[in-house]
């Protein structure tokens, strides 16, 4: 077994204290590769951040065009917004996927409150699950609603398209899709 | 270790230049796919696979084909493949991304590739090429990058690498087995529907893979002062010999099958191929036979196998003629006619040809840089 | 016998169980939906269509927005004759069933209306890698799910019957004019004939049967004596195309 001087004694030997290292003459000479690097860095990452910010769509808080005629959603307004994605999306598996269509929800008053009959019991009532046939009834232009806060998100660029609406027409001939 | 590819002379600059150039060019066409769609390409209803998958089809050949180096090396303690096995290794490295990015330009809709992770369908055959060619991808890069990490530290490789190179030799036997799958289990498609279509991929891949390896080393023994020796690149010839061989038996083997049966359905592809489809595949199936014609014969004989000029000759025919049948003539001829019995004529566009350039440079430029730090690190050995 | 052989058969068995276990679980997987509820077919009775009128195709092509092909007003690249989408179309008698004819079939050589078969064990669902694509367990039906759908192509190999199309290009370049009500593509997904599942949805017959003014496209649940499509098939010679290969196509002609 060896003590702990000659350990050290051998670190030394292989790593002596007076050790000059290399000198920096090949780091030197990559300066200006490593600075034009770090520009071109910066540069895309800047273009992008001012792609999105730079047009000034982020400034405007968006504005909805909420339905006239009806005052309560498929499900609580905090809900849809945040989640109106995962709705649409669960809608679609289950409607091409299950083949389930209908779906009861309880119905809601204008402040989203779930109504309920005399006797208490909550009030339900069967919705189809379309994007078409039941979001576009009441929401029936999306470039006023949709777009809206997609643009301000950054979802689409300005004059671009959710993708629903590659495939999926929207009824209202005034949307103008 | 990867800093060694940042050094080199200036041929080596021009070539990575040259290939950044291609690249680009290729990323600007493929940008124009992704806008416009695939009918940017050749493909239509009829053919609806072309040049894209005929050259993923090929090149999961030249990946697989780096067992045909490892197998004699590790199983038989074959000491001429010492210094190659890293080559062969290194080539199956590209030759996996290529096939990947193949598949991925071919897609409709490639933003939607993780749907193929995220609704498994073991029941699709593309599900396990997509496994198997992973799978193939990682053992291949780990066991290249730790051999060579081992090497340049002048120690034994870690033990576990071990088991990992026997694995890789039946994947790689797997990746052109399922992906020969992706063709014979389909009804309907006379030319496809063979037993002998996964040996015969395998066969022409252990013939263009090697041979290109021998191109390969004949370009870095010009370049650099790594040399795996004549007598690795001799028995290199030897086993592309006898691939072809087999190769050209299994073709012929079909033509027998499609002819002797005398069923139309089988015979009306080869006839398109050789006889009724346009100029340039005709063309290019022709000279895929003389060039398999004009290959075996230097490499069936000692005197032009054994010397290294004639045997890159030969190497460049057998590569020429193994493209020309599996990058080309296999996906085409196989979708022609159409169940219907209707001839649509496939070519590919000019915007096809360059974005499947575009992947094989970047395939050239990662097969470069891989080398490049391999030989540096050999070099090194070498001098030290 | 010495260890070594005997854990090669040892291991060389257990492979053996393992691939065939495999085997079965791939089969079973591969084979899911396969038996429907109820068994929907379309009968055409080639006494009666003589593949000479363009009603059935007009009608569906309009109903689903099918992109025949391109539209000359739009500036750019568009899809070439051989790119567009054909859900129902006409095909000569041997092109449908070139196994089936012979030098003097005499009058049987007329044109026939070819679709998708919604076959008993369609191909192209077994090699589909994201299930997209299926066959629905209530009706049989083979559909398409477009959202799902990556655009590999591969259930375009696989269909002997080459009924699938492929969008290549964005399809509302290609149309007319755009039917509300059902969904057009989006560039890059595979598409084909549904048996009109929207229609069968509201308690409609398919679009092709209704347009057909000779009333030689008969459709129903095979497993109903009574549907008109069991009629249709009851004391006539009939055919399938390509029944060698076992898909069990639920498209059947009357000769």
């Amino acid at each position: 077994m060896a003590d702990d001087k000659d350990i050290e004694k051998k670190e030394e030997e292989w790593a002596p204290t007076d050790y000059k290292y290399p000198q920096t003459e090949d780091a030197r000479s990559d300066m200006p590769l490593i600075v034009l690097g770090l520009l071109v860095f910066v540069a895309l990452m800047l273009g992008a951040t001012m792609a999105n910010r730079g047009l000034g769509t982020f400034r405007k808080k968006p504005v909805l065009e909420l339905p006239k005629n009806e005052k309560s959603c498929v499900r609580s307004v905090e809900f849809m917004r945040e989640n109106h994605m995962k709705l649409l999306n669960d809608w679609r598996d289950q409607v091409v996927r299950d083949g389930v269509r209908k779906e009861k929800i309880p119905r809601r008053d204008a402040k989203g409150k779930i109504l309920k009959d005399a006797g208490g019991k909550t009030v339900y009532q069967t919705i189809e699950r379309s994007l078409t046939k039941t979001c576009l009834r009441c929401h029936d232009n999306p470039k006023t609603f949709c777009d809206s806060c997609h643009l301000y998100a950054g979802v689409i660029r300005p004059g671009g398209n959710i993708v629903c609406f590659d495939c999926h027409i929207v009824p209202n001939p005034k949307a103008g899709r | 270790m990867l800093e060694k590819a940042l050094s080199g002379s200036k041929t080596y600059w021009a070539w990575i230049f040259a290939l950044l150039v291609l690249i680009g060019i290729g990323a600007g066409f493929y940008l124009y796919q992704l806008n416009e769609g695939l009918v940017v390409t050749g493909l239509n209803r009829d053919v609806s696979w072309g040049l894209y998958i005929a050259q993923f089809t090929f090149l999961v050949g030249v990946a697989a084909s780096a067992v045909m180096v490892v197998l004699p090396y590790y199983l038989h303690d074959y000491k001429a493949f010492g210094k190659l096995t890293l080559l062969g290794e290194f080539l199956a490295i590209p030759a996996c991304i290529m096939c990947m990015l193949f598949i991925f330009v071919d897609m409709g809709r490639p933003d939607r590739i993780v749907y193929v992770f995220m609704h498994p369908s073991p029941n699709s055959v593309m599900f396990w090429d997509t496994l198997v060619l992973s799978g193939y991808l990682g053992l291949n890069a780990v066991i290249g990058w730790t051999m060579l990490n081992a090497e340049r530290k002048d120690t034994a490789p870690p033990r576990w690498v071990k088991p990992l190179i026997y694995l890789s030799i039946p994947w790689a036997v797997s990746i052109h087995t399922v992906t020969a799958f992706l063709y014979q289990g389909l009804p309907g498609r006379g030319f496809w529907m063979t037993a002998i279509m996964a040996p015969r991929f395998l066969a022409s891949a252990f013939a263009a893979g090697p041979s290109f390896l021998i191109l390969m080393v004949l370009l870095v023994r010009k370049f650099t002062k790594f040399d795996p020796g004549n007598a690795a690149l001799r028995k290199l010839g030897q086993i592309v010999t006898y691939a072809m061989f087999v190769s050209v038996f299994f073709f012929l083997m079909e033509v027998f099958t499609v002819y002797y049966s005398n069923i139309p359905e089988h015979k009306h592809h080869f006839w398109f191929l050789f006889v009724g489809g346009p100029l340039y595949l005709k063309g290019a199936m022709w000279l895929f036979v003389a060039l398999a014609v004009i290959g075996l014969a230097i490499m069936v004989n000692p005197a032009t196998r054994n010397n290294i000029t004639t045997l890159a000759v030969g190497a460049g025919c057998i590569f020429t003629a193994s493209w020309l049948e599996k990058g080309l003539g296999l996906v085409i001829g196989g979708f022609t006619p159409n169940p219907l019995g209707e001839y649509t004529t496939y070519t590919p566009t000019f915007p096809e040809i360059a974005i499947a350039v575009m992947v094989w440079c970047i395939g050239f430029l990662i097969l470069t840089v891989l080398y490049k730090v391999a030989t540096a690190v050999k070099e090194e050995k070498a001098l030290s | 016998m010495d260890r070594g052989k005997r854990n090669f058969l040892k291991i060389a068995g257990l492979t053996g169980v393992g691939a065939y276990v495999g085997l079965k679980g791939v089969q079973a997987i591969g084979n899911k939906g396969t038996k429907a509820k109820k068994k929907l077919a379309l009968v055409i009775d080639t006494r009666k269509c003589k593949g000479d009128c363009p009603d059935c195709i007009t009608a569906c092509h309009r109903e689903h927005n099918v992109a025949e092909r391109h539209n000359p007003n739009f500036k750019g690249p568009g899809p070439k004759a051989a790119q567009g989408i054909k859900w129902i179309w006409v095909s000569t008698f041997a092109g449908a069933f070139h196994e089936q004819i012979h030098e003097r079939t005499g009058k049987r050589k007329e044109p026939v209306v070819v679709l998708c078969n919604h076959c008993d064990d369609p191909p192209c669902t077994r090699v589909c890698p994201t299930g997209a694509t299926w066959k629905r367990k209530e009706d049989g039906i083979v559909t398409i799910d477009m959202h799902r759908c990556i655009g590999c192509r591969f259930c375009m190999a696989a269909c002997p019957y080459g009924s699938r199309s492929f969008n290549f290009s964005d399809p509302r370049r290609s149309l007319k004019a755009v039917k509300p009500g059902f969904p057009t593509r989006t560039t890059g997904v595979v598409e084909k004939c549904n048996f009109c599942v929207e229609r069968l949805g509201e308690g409609l017959l398919p679009a092709c049967v209704t347009a057909c003014t000779k009333k030689a496209m008969h459709f129903g649940d095979l497993n109903d004596k009574n549907s008109p499509a069991s009629k249709a098939l009851m004391g006539v010679h009939s055919i399938t195309r390509k029944p060698i290969l076992g898909t069990g196509p639920e498209v059947y002609y009357v000769l």
